[in-house]
């Protein structure tokens, strides 16, 4: 249903966005993945419609945007990153504007506004000024209002930013629901968790690039092991003097976060074996072990050199 | 596109009077400080009575005229006379509590007699309060007539003149002068028997004449407005008070206008309705329709209650009046939407529209009329817009002015308006 081919945006000497490409299939959420900074927003700006590439093209059902009014735009329900609403308003004085925007007639409006709210499960606080909602049902609401015309894809730039675990499940309940319905979906953020729940496609990005794309099988499959090890140490001093050690020792990538080492081993259980022991003999005492499965994360890890949450 | 306009501006029309302190606001203020100002300058009510000015007035003198000096200057329209002694009217002007008091020292009566032919002049005291000096005028201009009338009367009628003029003959030293004085004093004897001379002999009806000097002019003053009534120079005062807040309110408006625009901008909200199937240009004007509605209500609002309050009129066009406010209000939209499409963030902003306005509004003639500032000021006051919404308003409220007259300032409004927006549908496509 999109496709994405070769996008570049550059803001002055930024390079945001440096020859992005992906294609998503309809039906299906596609997730970019990326640290705060990747250009996931400008990517998705660009999706959208609100932000014109310096080059390359971003195509829905075969037709690219042409122009501020384009009947193109009608297919796109844009989520913000912000509480894009009138906070003065109520629900309904919210929704009903924005669908003005798209034509929508009275009927039509009065029609889709409560089913919309349905879905966010607002109907009760329909008439409520929307500053008197919590944050949760401000993005709740903020879904709704790009759901409001009815569209076949939906855009969502990191509709859980400072929202309440209860929330973000609530959220992530109205977006499987449409999913389940056939709208094709959009998602970035910067929480792996969210993207491996929501996503059937992922792309991580970073520095403006897509480093690298496909199902979360496929991406899990590119780590040199499906698992990953992981000790902690009483200070850094230890921590550094281990990842030396093992580094030589273990065959695989092994990293530093602050007291902690995490390797990404080539071979599972020789690794732990080799790790203890090596560790052992150097008379090194880590104060706790773990071996995980792997995530996004070590893929993130693996594909950058660096961690997601950096 | 004018379906998706008139949306954008219901929906700023919604958010205008969804908060309604603000809302309350955006009226109150102008008319506080138009009302204000009209206390101050153009008087509280329908009608204004010439306020008089507190005088002190200190008699230490026995003669007869000084006592009908004080009498007349009791019965002067601007002056409200108190008497007091020395030492209270001097501590009541120290304090503040009154601006001016004059003394008539022992003796002044005579002294000033005499010294209309001859001698030193007599000392007329005069404490006052520096801080306010244009009471100190009014007093002086009040007190040299009544003064000049009743000493000229005293000095230069009757025996009394006669008086005055053989001891002014007695200390000339001069021989050719005392002959020549000599001479004036047998032509006054015989012009006062034959009652020719001031204040000595009966006038035409045979009513004795009042004597004494007179003002030789009297001033007519007409204050030059379309107004036919009394009080005619207080309504312009007021019209013009009421017209300068006004249009400085709807300004400061438009800036909030603008903050609200930059805010949407901040928020994502802008970039929501530039995501949906809507031109830049419709999204701007929409935004200036809104504004010019809400600004047109305020306007109408401010000059209303003036009128209902304050009760002064229109004189001139109505319709003239009608075509000013919808260009004023609509260069007041345009205005803040130029702010929006100039600024980054609302911060940035907010401050130097707000110093931006308060200079178009006092150049512009809003706080005092431009005929009160240097010449070079108001020529350059034709490149502020704020001076042809108040020229306009001004002529079609209390100058009288015609339709045709009002074109000017509607036409100088409307191409202010038409800058503001172009340029600010520029800014705004291109960010």
């Amino acid at each position: 249903m999109v496709v994405v081919q070769s996008l570049f945006k550059s803001f002055g000497a930024l390079k945001a966005v440096n020859g992005v490409s992906f294609e998503v299939k309809k039906g299906t959420c596609f997730g970019l993945l990326g640290p705060n900074g990747a250009g996931k927003s400008t990517t998705i700006s660009m999706i959208v419609g609100t932000l014109i590439p310096d080059s390359g093209q971003v195509t829905i059902n075969g037709k690219a945007i042409s122009g501020d009014t384009d009947p193109l735009r009608r297919k796109i329900g844009y989520v913000p990153q912000e509480l894009a609403l009138f906070e003065d308003l109520n629900c309904l004085q919210n929704l009903s504007f924005f669908a003005s925007l798209y034509g929508m007639t009275k009927a039509e409006t009065e029609a889709k506004t409560q089913e919309v709210l349905t879905i966010v499960g607002l109907t009760d606080r329909a008439s409520e000024p929307v500053k008197n909602f919590s944050g949760g049902m401000k993005r709740r609401l903020n879904i709704a209002v790009a759901l409001v015309h009815s569209p076949e894809l939906l855009v969502l730039d990191e509709p859980t930013v400072g929202v309440d675990p209860q929330s973000r499940n609530a959220i992530f309940d109205v977006l499987e629901k449409l999913k389940s319905e056939g709208m094709t979906l959009i998602y970035t953020s910067h929480y792996m968790e969210e993207v491996e729940r929501m996503c059937d496609q992922i792309a991580i990005v970073d520095h403006g690039t897509v480093m690298i794309s496909g199902t979360l099988e496929q991406l899990l499959a590119t780590l040199p092991s499906r698992f990953q090890l992981r000790f902690s140490f009483a200070d850094e001093d230890i921590a550094v003097t281990a990842k030396s050690l093992l580094g030589s020792a273990v065959a695989g990538k092994v990293f530093r976060k602050e007291s902690t080492v995490e390797i990404l081993p080539e071979q599972g259980a020789k690794a732990i074996v080799d790790s203890v022991s090596e560790l052992q003999k150097a008379g090194l005492v880590f104060e706790d072990m773990h071996v995980e499965r792997g995530s996004l994360e070590e893929v993130f890890l693996h594909s950058t050199g660096k961690s997601l949450r950096d | 596109m004018l379906k998706h306009i008139v949306s954008i501006a219901k929906k700023d029309f919604r958010l205008f009077t969804a908060d309604r302190k603000s809302m309350i606001i955006s009226f109150l203020v102008p008319i506080a400080i138009a009302c204000f100002f009209t206390m101050v300058m153009g008087g509280g009510g329908k009608e204004q009575k010439a306020k008089k000015i507190p005088l002190l007035v200190v008699n230490e003198d026995g003669d007869s005229m000084t006592t009908t000096l004080v009498e007349k200057l009791k019965l002067s329209e601007n002056l409200a006379v108190e008497m007091v002694s020395r030492e209270a009217a001097k501590q009541a002007v120290m304090k503040g509590a009154k601006s001016v008091a004059i003394a008539f020292g022992k003796g002044f009566g005579a002294q000033a007699r005499s010294a209309l032919f001859a001698g030193k002049p007599a000392i007329l005291e005069e404490f006052y309060d520096p801080g306010k000096a244009i009471d100190r005028q009014v007093v002086q201009g009040a007190i040299m007539q009544v003064l000049m009338q009743e000493i000229s009367k005293a000095g230069m009628s009757g025996e009394g003149a006669k008086k005055n003029l053989a001891s002014a003959m007695q200390s000339e030293t001069d021989p050719s002068r005392k002959e020549a004085w000599g001479n004036f004093i047998q032509s006054w004897e015989t012009l006062d028997k034959s009652g020719a001379m001031l204040g000595s002999g009966n006038n035409a009806t045979g009513e004795v004449a009042a004597g004494g000097m007179r003002q030789p002019f009297e001033i007519s003053a007409s204050a030059m407005t379309a107004s036919k009534d009394s009080n005619a120079e207080a309504n312009a005062t007021r019209g013009h008070i009421f017209a300068g807040m006004a249009i400085q309110g709807i300004m400061f408006f438009a800036i909030d206008a603008a903050m609200g625009l930059l805010r949407d901008r901040r928020t994502g909200v802008w970039n929501r309705m530039k995501a949906a199937p809507v031109s830049s240009m419709s999204l701007v004007l929409g935004k200036g329709l809104g504004s010019w509605l809400i600004a047109l209500l305020i306007l109408i609002g401010v000059l209303a209650f003036g009128m209902l309050v304050f009760g002064f009129r229109v004189y001139g066009s109505w319709l003239g009046l009608v075509l000013v406010g919808l260009v004023t209000t609509l260069m007041t939209a345009a205005f803040g939407l130029f702010v929006a499409s100039l600024g980054k963030s609302e911060a940035q902003s907010r401050g130097l529209s707000v110093l931006a306005v308060l200079m178009m509004s006092m150049l512009g003639g809003a706080w005092f009329p431009t005929s009160m500032m240097p010449k070079i000021v108001q020529t350059m006051s034709a490149v502020i817009p704020v001076r042809w919404a108040i020229d306009g308003i001004d002529a079609m409220m209390y100058r009288g002015a015609s339709l045709a007259d009002g074109m000017v300032p509607v036409l100088a409004l409307s191409a202010f308006a038409v800058g503001f927006t172009s340029f600010a549908v520029l800014r705004l496509r291109k960010s």
